[in-house]
């Protein structure tokens, strides 16, 4: 598929207004870029850790994570992502790529070469600030997440991932932050957060117990936002919006 | 050669079955048994805390206490 494909660059041109004010021209100059979309099943590396990275890729359905291995075999998760995110903008600048990037369900992408849209931020400013805003934030939620693995007890932590994917979610149009289903497998979960599946389960009951969530397996209902919140030590400004 | 010593966890989690591993009156680990609410690995014993850190099996479930013998016997 070719680039008249409108849902396409309506993704994007959002993805990029959420992120800063773009004019005509600029709009016109996203409009102009090489996209072909492409899909994948769950589980497929878009990118993998070693390879070359000539692409970028905008999400356009589904969900996919960012992890690395450690050589014993364990795996970190160190984002999810969604409709909207463009997963790795990184390789605007560098060609090796550091981590993988693997959907966690069947998943629609817009592959984007990093030349073309290198080019486009050297020609509009406004584009190139909105692409730096994005990946500082980026960095942002990196920060929080190595506070949230690294400081919070088991609880905070999953209430955290629920909170913070709750608020993206919002953010992104996809949907009430009030009750969505959760596409992360309790194993992800735990990758995620620095914990077994045993105890993200244990984890998630408790949430549950306390009134705080209501779930029928991945069907999760934020029932007291508030306590939930506060369990989670959460504060959205990291997100900036986002 | 291990020993399990039968204890209750005082969790609020649901999974208050545990034992402790000891060899040679050593405390190795401890183990819960996973109640009805972890779906299909209720029944199995899930290694809760390890004190060797060299002894890589925190985290892991085993079927059965005899296969939780070999998971540490073999390191």
């Amino acid at each position: 598929m070719q680039a008249n494909d409108n849902d396409v660059f309506g993704a994007l041109i959002r993805k990029l207004e959420r992120l800063g004010t773009l004019d005509d021209e600029d709009r016109a100059a996203v409009l102009a870029l090489p996209v072909t979309v492409a899909q994948a099943g769950n589980n497929s590396y878009l990118v993998r850790e070693r390879g070359s990275a000539g692409d970028c890729y905008l999400i356009l359905d589904g969900y996919a994570c960012r992890h690395k291995l450690s050589s014993n075999g364990g795996r970190q998760i160190v984002s999810f992502h969604m409709a909207g995110d463009i997963v790795d903008l990184q390789h605007l600048l560098f060609t090796v790529a550091d981590h993988n990037i693997q959907s966690i369900t069947d998943i629609r992408f817009a592959r984007i070469p990093a030349t073309a849209l290198r080019d486009l931020a050297r020609r509009r400013p406004m584009v190139a600030e909105a692409l730096w805003r994005d990946t500082l934030i980026d960095a942002s939620i990196y920060r929080e997440w190595v506070l949230n693995v690294g400081r919070r007890d088991a609880k905070s932590r999953i209430a955290h991932m629920l909170c913070e994917f709750a608020v993206r979610r919002e953010a992104a149009g996809l949907g009430s932050p009030e009750r969505f289903d959760l596409p992360m497998s309790q194993e992800q979960i735990g990758d995620a957060t620095g914990l077994t599946s045993v105890h993200v389960n244990r984890m998630l009951r408790a949430l549950a117990d306390e009134g705080m969530i209501a779930r029928d397996n991945r069907d999760v209902q934020i029932v007291n936002w508030s306590s939930l919140r506060r369990t989670a030590d959460f504060d959205p400004i990291y997100l900036h919006a986002a | 050669m291990l020993t399990f010593t039968p204890i209750t966890l005082d969790a609020n989690h649901g999974d208050e079955e545990a034992v402790l591993v000891l060899r040679a009156e050593r405390l190795v680990a401890i183990a819960s048994r996973l109640g009805e609410h972890h779906g299909g690995a209720a029944g199995e014993w899930f290694v809760e805390m390890v004190f060797n850190d060299g002894l890589r099996i925190a985290g892991l479930r085993c079927a059965t206490l005899e296969d939780m013998t070999t998971l540490i016997e073999r390191g």
